[in-house]
């Protein structure tokens, strides 16, 4: 075979290589090269691929600074920081795999509203919260299977009053039948609110901290619900060493609920110890995975930090730094199997959503 | 397992051949499969790699396989390799493609991602000689839908 010409041809996985490595912006320029490339780039092999690609270089940490309707973004690699000014009053309920959820009030007619949305591209989705005036709304909690599909669901937990007693009702929407909200058939037989946690997805199932230290789990495939018992590490680490603290700083917790490298963990902080546990599926229990000196305590004996949850590592922390104002990002360090200080991020405030870059529609 | 080196030979397209250090050739998994299914009898044919881009990869994997080299000469020892025309930067895709050596396709679809980086649609196609088989309304339609990406 002889080649007489100057430019490459190449096969299209080879071209999809090539392609998965240029910056965000430039792929999806990339859909004008042919049909073939669109077809190739809007697939969700190809969505994987990105996914994998810009998952470590794209970590962000985003939070919102309620009274100033601002929303601050960290990229973590490098550290830079933008903000975006929003022109409604609205709050960020979640982000799923690039996806945010929002909050907001609408004047006309007055309802509580949800938006999906993807700052990458800009889309997003209105969607009304379900309405009855028999239950509360407690919680709200959103799911993404990008890159594996390209929908998401929507989980609402309520709280119900029937015959004086008090039921969690679970109400689901999928953007597969968008805009329609089904009520599962399925309630607890009890109901203890939830403690002031973000929720956590995980293996196609939502988990909820409740105050009592037990985890609502709800499986989004088969629609079913389980309790998972309060770590029991926590009692025995009561006994031994105080109390678990309560901050009045942040969320009021000394125990969050997140995910790192890819297990359900839990983060406890107890008068001299940080106890970090992970969630055995198999079992169905909690075991302890780190005990750490107490790194996030002030010098009147509160907690002054909160962890930070990226998906790819273990746990980190944002921790207030001795110059106001600013947090000190602790991370995990495998050599001295402990926390070292990382770097130092200006004015973030609680809570924070780490997020992936996304091109999910 | 013997500790004496073992050497394979490798014939490329052009009928050129070279023999190499076992232990080094198996940078390419595609090598390592024959050795390890031990269907390598004398010489391995290399039918969609040229002699001028086997003694590239060669020099890649000698200069990889040396004991005592730091990182810092390896980066250097990198970034000068990907240093190199169009069409040999081609080659070398197609024969690390062949070759299943993750290592030097990695590097090499960077560099390539990286000389297109910036440029238009038009100029892309152009360097891969891809077709455009869109309408203009069509492709009018692909950037509404993607308008953030082409402000």
């Amino acid at each position: 075979m002889i080649r007489s010409k100057c430019n490459m041809e190449f096969q299209e996985d080879i071209l999809g290589e090539i392609i998965s490595r240029l910056p965000l912006k430039f792929v999806v320029q990339c859909k004008l090269l042919s049909k073939n490339f669109n077809r190739m780039i809007s697939h969700l092999e190809f969505a994987q691929i990105l996914f994998q690609r810009h998952k470590d270089t794209s970590t962000q940490l985003i939070y919102s600074n309620y009274d100033e309707r601002l929303f601050s973004k960290f990229s973590l690699n490098p550290i830079t920081r933008s903000v975006t000014i929003s022109s409604y009053d609205s709050g960020i309920l979640d982000i799923c795999n690039g996806l945010i959820l929002f909050e907001f009030e609408l004047t006309m007619p007055p309802s509580r509203c949800c938006c999906v949305f993807n700052p990458i591209t800009g889309a997003h989705q209105l969607i009304p919260f379900p309405k009855s005036p028999e239950f509360e709304l407690e919680t709200t909690g959103l799911t993404v299977d990008y890159p594996n599909s390209d929908q998401y669901k929507l989980v609402t937990i309520s709280k119900v009053v029937e015959n004086s007693s008090l039921f969690y009702k679970f109400h689901l929407l999928s953007s597969e039948r968008s805009g329609l909200w089904r009520e599962i058939q399925l309630r607890t037989n009890t109901f203890i609110s939830f403690s002031d946690n973000l929720y956590v997805y995980w293996r196609n199932s939502l988990y909820w901290l409740r105050s009592d230290g037990i985890v609502l789990a709800f499986d989004t495939k088969k629609e079913e619900a389980i309790l998972i018992d309060r770590p029991e590490f926590i009692d025995h680490y009561v006994l031994s060493y105080g109390k678990v603290l309560t901050s009045r700083d942040m969320s009021g917790s000394d125990i969050w609920l997140g995910r790192a490298k890819d297990l359900l963990t839990l983060v406890c902080i107890f008068r001299k110890y940080i106890v970090i546990g992970t969630y055995d599926r198999t079992s169905s229990c909690w075991r302890v995975s780190h005990t750490l000196d107490n790194f996030v305590l002030g010098p009147d004996g509160n907690i002054i930090g909160f962890p930070v949850w990226i998906d790819s590592k273990q746990v980190s922390f944002l921790v207030q730094s001795t110059s106001p104002g600013y947090r000190d990002l602790y991370e995990y360090d495998a050599k001295i199997n402990g926390y070292k200080n990382a770097a130092v991020l200006d004015k973030v405030d609680y809570p924070v959503f780490p997020s992936n870059v996304s091109l999910c529609p | 397992m013997s500790s004496s080196t073992k050497f394979l030979t490798l014939k490329t397209c052009d009928d050129k051949k070279f023999v190499l250090d076992e232990a080094i050739a198996v940078r390419s998994q595609t090598i390592k499969n024959m050795v390890e299914d031990d269907c390598v009898s004398n010489v391995i044919p290399l039918p969609n790699v040229n002699s001028k881009t086997m003694t590239k990869v060669i020099e890649y994997w000698k200069k990889h396989s040396e004991e005592g080299v730091s990182k810092d000469v390896l980066m250097d020892f990198d970034k000068a390799f990907v240093k190199v025309h169009h069409s040999i930067l081609h080659a070398l895709i197609l024969a690390a493609n062949f070759l299943n050596d993750k290592e030097i396709l990695d590097m090499m679809c960077q560099e390539v991602a990286d000389r297109i980086k910036g440029k238009t649609p038009e100029e892309i196609r152009k360097e891969f000689d891809i077709k455009n088989d869109f309408t203009p309304e069509e492709e009018e339609e692909i950037r509404k839908e993607n308008a953030w990406a082409f402000e």
